[in-house]
């Protein structure tokens, strides 16, 4: 028989091949597998830094090409919106020559198809030109001549489409007629302007028989339905007198009512016309002693951009400054006037070139061979170059995407910029920024900005403090009780309603933050919003209730106590719990009106009503009904539960032999709990503290629901604010891919990660230690 | 000092401390009231939304009368009167089409306050519900029926079946064969504006001949001699040929589609105007006469002469209503059915993602990864991710799949690689794959190897990592895939480049994954050393011991986090909001034309429909009942997932408590 063979076939014991392929496949598509997805998961977050990423980059600019123009006697480069069709301005007979440019995919500019070509606006007449200042925004030329005139050569660009849509930039140029500054003056030397429908400004030094004259002038024109009259000089005004030193530059305000005139030792002054007077605002030294190198507008004519003889390079902008007290007693208006918003590392030397963007708040800077782009509002350099030649004129493109600059002999060096972020930088992020009609420098954020001479304002510090701001009153309220409900539970309660308690505070983790946010704007904000006593006087009562209670309970006798078993107190407290709520809450309006009585000023009715009480009590601030305190008791559902799991799962596994022992020794259930439980738990209940805290700081649809959504910096508890989650959740819908609104939710984003991971990452060890601890004292 | 001594031990026996246990207790409590109160305001909100509530005839001080069913008491404090409280009522007076359908009233203001006796409230197509007394009722036929009369409730009723059948017809045709020749008709559109695109040269002319097309079919009948101009234009643009006889070509195709479904069009709209032809004149309570179209018309009810098991079926057939119809006027009324379809797609989607990935990483982290300190690192980040706030994955995903994967499908990649330095990396890709082969053979195809060579096992891991990682790169950016929908993304209408289920699902997934992770180990552990020991002594495999002891017995464990995961998944809004969830869908992301599932398309959700209707909806006091109901529904759904997940967990830890081996 088979079964007597002592020797079977040792083939029989090995595993069969298939099995033996299909474990070491296992084995590798598991490995494979499972550390792909680990990586992935983690890719995330390197996914998300690439995106951020950019907004630290500063700007890349490239030489593209070098056209020669064949002009070499000018001082000024236009350009058109496209980049298509520059020109420069011969100031000796005031021609315009253009280049005509041919970019194919935003590659090398090379000349086309027109060539260079050079036209003659039509002139009124002859005369000699002495200066020339164009204006990028209105593309407009202003021309000073040698005997105290001005005319104004406007250069209109208009595309013109073919069939197949190609865009071809035509220019058409237009002069005004001469204009006189006033009699008797000779050769202009700097001009500006400002031009309205009906108004126009025009500011000049202008040489004269006695010295250099500073002149202003206004002129009017009648508008009527059937057409426009010529322009007429309306006032002339004569500010030498008022100037002490050499006047070396002027300009104009945007509003067209202001002068600015600086000198060459280093004051500017600054003159304002009301009324038909002018007269002196405000005298200024941007650099103490030293002289002014250069003095010019920055986008939207509020903030002036100054270089000092040294190459120190500094910002002034328009404010509104705090009124004195004098001012205050004599109710005389505050006015505004230049205040220095920010200050710029050193150029080698003052500045000789200056042209700034149509798109933002960059500018360009040239000091020699040195060029520089920099960023008004956060003073960040973006781009910093000892060029081959020495610009002599130069322009930034309108979008920000090109620049011109000419050398000596005549060349138009074409640059590329790439520069998509430059209001991004850490400073901007970080630290207090001077925005433009601000009255000092503060942490704003406002991400769109309402038109282009608004500036968008990125401080994520607004959204950090809102973050930490719901987060601690959701602790504030969450902690306390999740912490008391963990240690009763874990230590004193009955084991049989243990099954039933825990799962019911587990449920409460489940609950969608979508309905916690409804139920807090719209059930719970109108409910608390005219019972705030009521509130607080509920919250008063109900741990001194509970201690009073438990202390009376401790007091009496033992054959009283036997009544009610140990572990089942809570029991009665859910009755007597209720007694103290509607309690509270009926003795609310009470406590109300002997407290919180406002008087209206107006009328002097006493009106006992907390929501206008509090902005005049010591701590003041708004009342907005979405406020803090209802984020604290919504996010407190989403956190209490998360504490109390934790908590209550490291109290639980305190091994039983410390209690026992603490108990044999006739220690109480509460000596046990407060001084062998709580100590040995403790790491865990710090961990469970850090989740907690985790889960508040993303929480997003919350907050998004219940409060108002403004970054505000403010701890008051009646206002609201707004958190990192909920910018992101607002305005990412309407951020356009890779704008830099875009990158900035991002880098919210990151922030949010980046503290969540910190934090949790420090509960988990906290977590993972304590339990290696139980393990030893085992 | 032997009093001092005895004050030590209490001969009471009064335990120190009892202070403090029962403020314990109090947080105790506290808590638990909280759930239970707020679980209890959801529900009675959200139930009592479809309970009928009794209509009043309320007499205000001032002489006029409403009907009206109160929706809330309440106080409010009034600054004139030193900041008392004073009560108002908030009632709901309905009849959209006279006034605002909510009043506020303080209670000094009303006189006298009667149950309206045989008070009818009706639900309305366009104008929501309206509260009066019928008068009179004008059939399609002009006969009229007056509401004294005893059959006047079954004509009534007679007319709404004949109108809701009506609509329900009309519906099919609009939905189904209507719907077809918009699709075809939408390709036609398409082409044509492809057409114009790729015609740069006669652009003008092309999109001119369209527009001359679309007023020839704009005129009416009588309009002969308009339309011989017109076509006589029109001949002449198509004549030129080329791109123009092509559009000439297409708008014949249009017509053609046009008169083959012209005959639907028509029997729509005759059945839609049969809905018209009746007129139910009624009287408001203060007795002004006003009359409505009886075919639009619902359902009509006497509130006020419901018993109680009327008040039953009437709350079933609402609660119904809700689960099943669609939204209507501004979702406000109707249902939420979309929203339940789109969040179980979604949910059901997201766990075909999540459940394969979950448990191969938890398996290769108990199972296969060295239990260093390493794997102890990599397992405490998994678990913190599954704290990283939600709205971080909804910001990856958007960025990721929508602009990355969606805007590479629809339309290939943004910058692909050089035909040249592709091929290099091709090749480079195709060594990886040799060397990965070599090395892999010994083990896969000699299989003595028991004791498998360590290092070689590390390499031919590393390797397959590298080559998924090459592999990913060269399809991503390979010079020659344009994308599946490169036509419609130049037109700026992405089909995958723009929020939709799959990228919500996938988003939603990739959150969810640290969270079966984790509940798949913990099952993984808690199932016995001695039991694996056992299988692999009987000459098991490793793979076997998984696949037919560990994982059985794990299997409930994992079933209960992929449970957490779809309670947690089917709550949560904020990602969604960035990835594809949107207000009001025409399109369910199920349905019955091919290809059955729509991946693509973007869908509703309960989350973001509680969210959209209370704060972003323009009548935020009407639509807060629906708000309420779809919050309970919600709530039932998580609460309902996570009860049978915490079941599952202590099923599972009282098997393994009997059982240790």
């Amino acid at each position: 028989m088979a079964s007597q063979n002592p020797n079977p076939d040792p083939k029989r014991f090995e595993v069969s091949k298939g099995t033996l392929r299909l474990d070491t496949f296992m084995t590798h598509f598991i490995k494979v597998g499972g550390v792909g997805i680990i990586l992935s998961v983690f890719a995330i977050f390197i996914f998300i830094t690439i995106q951020v990423l950019p907004l630290f980059q500063s700007a890349k600019v490239e030489e593209a090409a070098v056209i020669d123009t064949g002009v070499t006697d000018f001082h000024i480069v236009g350009v058109d919106e496209w980049g298509e069709l520059p020109f420069v301005v011969n100031l000796k007979d005031g021609s315009f020559t253009f280049i005509d440019i041919k970019r194919e995919h935003e590659a090398k500019p090379v000349i086309g198809p027109r060539g260079i070509f050079t036209e003659h606006p039509k002139y009124a007449g002859k005369a000699e030109f002495t200066s020339a200042l164009y204006h990028h925004k209105s593309e407009e030329v202003i021309f000073g001549t040698n005997d105290g005139r001005y005319t104004l050569v406007k250069v209109e660009y208009t595309p013109e489409f073919n069939a197949r849509s190609e865009r071809t930039i035509k220019a058409k140029l237009s002069a005004d007629k001469f204009f006189p500054l006033g009699k008797g003056l000779g050769a202009v030397q700097a001009i500006d302007y400002y031009d309205a429908d009906k108004d126009r400004l025009v500011a000049a030094l202008v040489e004269s028989d006695t010295g250099l004259q500073v002149r202003t002038t206004t002129f009017k024109r009648k508008k009527t339905p059937f057409g426009v009259g010529a322009w007429k000089p309306a006032d002339e005004y004569n500010l030498t007198d008022q100037i002490q030193g050499k006047p070396s530059k002027v300009l104009v305000t945007g509003q067209g009512n202001g002068v600015l005139i600086s000198t060459v030792e280093g004051t500017v002054y600054f003159f304002i016309i009301e009324k038909g007077e002018i007269g002196l605002r405000q005298k200024f030294q941007p650099f103490g002693e030293e002289g002014i190198g250069s003095m010019d507008w920055l986008l939207g004519n509020e903030s002036l951009v100054f270089t000092s003889d040294k190459g120190e390079n500094v910002i002034f902008a328009q404010y509104r400054p705090e009124p004195t007290e004098e001012q205050l007693a004599s109710g005389e208006e505050v006015r505004r006037q230049f205040a220095e918003i920010n200050s710029l590392p050193n150029l080698s030397g003052p500045a000789d070139l200056y042209s700034h963007s149509m798109r933002n708040r960059a500018f360009l800077l040239a000091s020699g061979p040195e060029a520089s782009i920099r960023y008004g509002t956060t003073g960040s350099i973006r781009w910093q170059k000892t060029l081959g030649f020495t610009p002599k004129a130069g322009i930034l493109g309108s979008r920000y995407e090109t620049m011109m600059l000419a050398d000596d002999a005549g060349s138009l060096h074409f640059f590329s910029i790439d520069d998509p972020h430059p209001e991004a930088s850490f400073s901007a992020f970080f630290s207090k920024i001077w925005y433009e009609g601000q009255d000092e420098p503060k942490y704003l954020y406002q991400s769109s900005a309402a038109d282009a001479s608004t500036e968008p304002k990125f401080s994520m510090v607004p959204l950090i403090f809102g973050t930490f701001k719901g987060t601690l009153y959701a602790m504030i309220f969450a902690v306390p009780i999740a912490l008391l409900a963990a240690l009763y539970t874990s230590q004193f309660l009955k084991p049989e309603y243990k099954k039933v308690v825990k799962p019911t505070m587990e449920i409460m983790a489940s609950l969608p933050s979508v309905v916690l946010g409804f139920l807090g704007a719209l059930w719970l904000a109108p409910i608390l919003d005219s019972r705030y006593p009521s509130v607080f006087l509920i919250l008063f009562l109900l741990p001194l209730t509970a201690a009073a209670v438990g202390y009376v309970w401790g007091q009496l006798p033992q054959r009283y106590r036997i009544y009610l078993k140990p572990g089942q107190e809570f029991l009665v407290f859910i009755p007597l719990l209720l007694i103290v709520t509607i309690a509270g809450w009926e003795l609310g309006p009470w406590v109300e009106s002997k407290l919180c009585v406002y008087v209206d000023p107006t009328t002097g009715q006493e009106i006992a009503d907390f929501r206008l009480w509090w902005p005049h009590t010591f701590l003041g601030g708004n009342y907005d009904q979405r406020n803090s305190m209802v984020i604290g008791f919504m996010m407190g559902f989403a956190v209490i539960p998360i504490i109390f799991t934790i908590a209550e799962d490291a109290m639980s596994n305190v091994p039983q032999f410390l209690t026992s022992a603490s108990l044999a020794l006739g220690a109480s259930r509460w000596q046990t709990a407060s001084r062998v439980v709580l100590p040995t738990a403790s790491p865990g209940m710090f961990s469970a503290m850090m989740i907690g805290f985790g889960r508040a700081v993303g929480e997003t649809m919350i907050v998004v629901m219940a409060t108002g959504n403004t970054p505000i910096m403010d701890w008051n508890i009646f206002n609201g604010m707004r958190t990192l989650s909920a910018n992101i959740a607002v305005e990412m819908p309407e951020a356009p891919k890779e704008s830099t609104h875009y990158r900035i939710l991002f880098f919210g984003a990151l922030l949010l990660f980046l503290m969540t991971f910190l934090v949790n990452t420090v509960a988990e060890v906290a977590r993972v230690r304590l339990r290696n601890r139980y393990k030893t004292v085992g | 000092m032997s009093e001092k001594k005895s004050k030590g031990f209490d001969t009471k026996m009064r335990p120190a401390g009892e202070m403090y246990v029962w403020l314990c207790g109090m947080g105790l409590a506290s808590g638990i009231i909280m759930v239970i109160g707020l679980l209890w305001i959801i529900v009675a909100n959200g139930v009592e939304v479809f309970w009928p509530r009794p209509v009043y005839q309320v007499k205000m001080t001032d002489g006029s009368v409403v009907a009206a069913s109160i929706v809330e008491d309440r106080e409010k404090k009034v600054a004139e009167a030193g900041g008392d409280f004073k009560h108002e009522y908030k009632l709901f007076t309905g009849n959209k089409d006279v006034g605002p359908q909510f009043r506020y009233v303080d209670h000094d203001a009303i006189e006298s306050m009667d149950v309206a006796e045989g008070i009818w409230m009706a639900d309305r197509e366009g104008s929501g519900k309206a509260i009066f007394y019928p008068v009179e009722l004008t059939l399609a036929d002009g006969k009229t029926v007056s509401a004294e009369s005893p059959e006047f409730k079954a004509e009534l009723q007679g007319v709404i079946d004949a109108a809701e059948e009506a609509r329900h017809q009309a519906e099919v045709i609009d939905k189904g064969v209507i719907r077809d020749y918009a699709a075809e008709n939408k390709e036609l559109v398409f082409e044509i504006r492809l057409l114009q695109n790729n015609n740069p040269d006669e652009r003008k002319d092309l999109q001119q001949m369209d527009e001359l097309y679309k007023r020839i079919n704009m005129l009416g009948a009588d309009a002969q001699d308009q339309r011989a101009e017109l076509m006589k234009e029109y001949d002449e643009l198509a004549s030129r040929g080329g791109p123009f006889a092509q559009l000439m070509e297409i708008h014949d195709r249009s017509t053609t589609l046009f008169k083959e479904y012209e005959e639907y069009f028509i029997e729509s709209d005759a059945l839609k105007a049969s809905i018209k032809t009746t007129t139910l004149r009624y009287k408001l309570i203060d007795g002004t006469e006003r009359s409505y179209t009886a075919g639009e018309i619902l359902n009509f009810y006497q509130p006020n002469e419901f018993g109680f098991l009327d008040k039953v079926k009437f709350f079933i057939a609402h609660f119904w209503m809700f689960v099943t119809d669609s939204p209507r006027e501004g979702a406000t009324e109707g249902g939420i059915f979309p929203a339940i379809i789109g969040t179980f797609v979604m949910t059901v989607l997201m766990s075909a993602a999540v459940m394969p990935f979950g448990v191969l990483a938890a398996i290769y982290l108990r199972e296969y990864a060295a239990q260093g300190l390493f794997t102890q690192a990599v397992r405490i980040a998994v678990n913190n991710l599954a704290g990283v706030p939600s709205i971080v994955y909804g910001v990856f995903g958007l960025a990721f799949f929508v602009y990355g994967m969606g805007s590479w499908i629809d339309s290939g990649a943004e910058d692909p690689m050089a035909v040249a330095s592709w091929s290099i990396w091709l090749i480079v890709a195709i060594v990886v794959l040799v060397a990965l082969l070599v090395l892999a053979q010994e083990g896969l195809w000699k299989t003595r190897t028991w004791m498998p060579n360590k290092f070689r096992q590390q390499a031919v891991s590393g390797l397959s990592i590298v080559f998924i990682v090459l592999l990913g790169c060269l399809i991503y950016y390979s010079p020659f895939f344009n994308g599946f929908f490169a036509d419609r993304a130049m037109l700026n209408e992405p089909t995958f480049g723009s929020g939709g289920v799959l990228w919500a699902s996938l988003t939603l997934a990739l959150m969810t994954v640290p969270v079966v992770v984790v509940a798949t180990e913990e099952a993984l552990a808690a199932v016995p050393r001695g039991v694996r020991e056992a299988s692999l002594a009987c000459g098991a495999s490793k793979w076997q011991t998984i696949q037919r002891i560990v994982m059985p017995a794990s299997a409930s464990g994992i079933l209960t986090g992929l449970i957490l995961a779809m309670a947690r998944g089917a709550g949560e809004v904020a990602p969604l909001m960035l990835v594809g969830v949107i207000n009001h869908v025409e399109e369910l992301p199920i349905d019955a034309s091919y290809p059955f599932f729509h991946f693509e398309r973007k869908f509703m959700h309960l989350g973001f429909h509680i969210y959209d209707l209370g704060f972003q909806s323009p009548d935020s006091e009407a639509a807060k009942p629906m708000v309420f109901a779809t919050t309970f529904l919600l709530i039932v759904l998580v609460v309902v997932l996570n009860l049978g997940a915490i079941l599952i967990r202590d099923h599972l830890r009282k098997k393994y408590a009997t059982g240790t081996f």
